[in-house]
């Protein structure tokens, strides 16, 4: 199992205009600036190549924090 | 175009598991052509036969992505009238997470398969004076859509390819089309999970006639394989519901 911390490292990644301090777990990462569809392209790459997680676009929809992200990769791989 | 439009020509059809490939399969099996189809996937690709198709359909199956199979393939099959090469996967990703990995599993099914097994047909003489080869590409190649790079490239790519053999292959009047779907409701891109239900309803408002269905590209197909269309060759033909007048 992935720590949070190494998730949360993976997520703040995706981003090229948002410092990693500005994204912690409790963030709602679709209030970050730059977040887009792309970004959240990344996300579902980055969850399958990464954490072996597959999760589809609605899932991402109905997440809120970084947190519900990382819970979502957990669900899957216990 | 009746139903003896393509009576007695032999017709190759690649990726009839699902998708265009198993509708083209079904409506071209309706103008008295004799099928030769293959998939990778035995069991829908029976399937497709059992329950698709009519007349004679004959089954290879074969993952063109394997050197083997490609040969085993060539060999079996007979001199061919008609060559659909649809099989090919969809795979959306940003160009900063593309891995070697990736960018060599979309090309070599999307590209390199249809580039080797056109070779091999070529090789063994396995494609008639006057055939037809029709590639299925996409309008992506045309396009700049976020997330499609290595998609949009690869078919790309094999609208290149289509054109050059094309040229070479017009001294034998083998002729070589493409068509450039836009989006085409189908599993490929139902199964799709990265593109959510809503953002999919959104889009399709940029399409002025609405999505596409397989059966949408049929007629185009049987056209380009009958002689009606033996002056065409080196076209792209772009279908895709008015998306690109915008």
């Amino acid at each position: 199992m992935e720590s949070k911390e190494s998730f949360l490292e993976a997520f703040q990644g995706l981003f090229d205009e948002t410092s990693p301090e500005e994204i912690q777990l409790e963030t709602e990462f679709k209030e970050i600036g730059e977040w887009s569809s792309l970004t959240a392209l990344a996300t579902i790459v980055m969850l399958e190549e990464q954490f072996n997680t597959s999760v589809n676009a609605r899932q991402i929809d109905e997440a809120r924090t970084v947190e519900d992200l990382y819970n979502i990769t957990v669900t899957q791989n216990s | 175009m009746t139903t003896s439009t393509l009576s007695a020509k032999k017709i190759l059809i690649t990726g009839v598991s699902s998708g265009i490939g198993r509708v083209l399969a079904r409506d071209i099996s309706q103008y008295s052509a004799e099928l030769h189809l293959t998939a990778r996937n035995e069991e829908r690709l029976n399937e497709t036969i059992r329950l698709y198709t009519q007349g004679t359909a004959i089954p290879y199956r074969a993952d063109l992505t394997s050197t083997t199979d490609l040969h085993q393939l060539t060999d079996a099959l007979p001199v061919l009238d008609g060559i659909i090469l649809n099989a090919g996967v969809v795979e959306y990703l940003p160009v900063k997470l593309i891995s070697e990995k990736k960018l060599r599993d979309v090309f070599s099914v999307n590209f390199d398969a249809n580039v080797l097994l056109i070779q091999l047909l070529l090789k063994k003489k396995k494609i008639a004076a006057g055939a037809s080869i029709i590639f299925i590409s996409s309008i992506s190649a045309q396009l700049g859509v976020p997330g499609t790079a290595l998609y949009a490239a690869s078919k790309a790519a094999l609208t290149a390819f289509g054109k050059v053999l094309a040229s070479e292959l017009a001294p034998r009047r083998i002729r070589v089309n493409t068509i450039s779907p836009g989006i085409v409701k189908t599993t490929a891109i139902e199964d799709n999970n990265k593109l959510s239900t809503d953002a999919m309803t959104e889009a399709e408002k940029a399409y002025p006639l609405g999505y596409g269905t397989a059966e949408d590209i049929t007629g185009q197909v049987v056209y380009l394989l009958s002689d009606q269309s033996r002056w065409m060759t080196g076209s792209d033909i772009v279908m895709d519901g008015g998306f690109m007048l915008q």
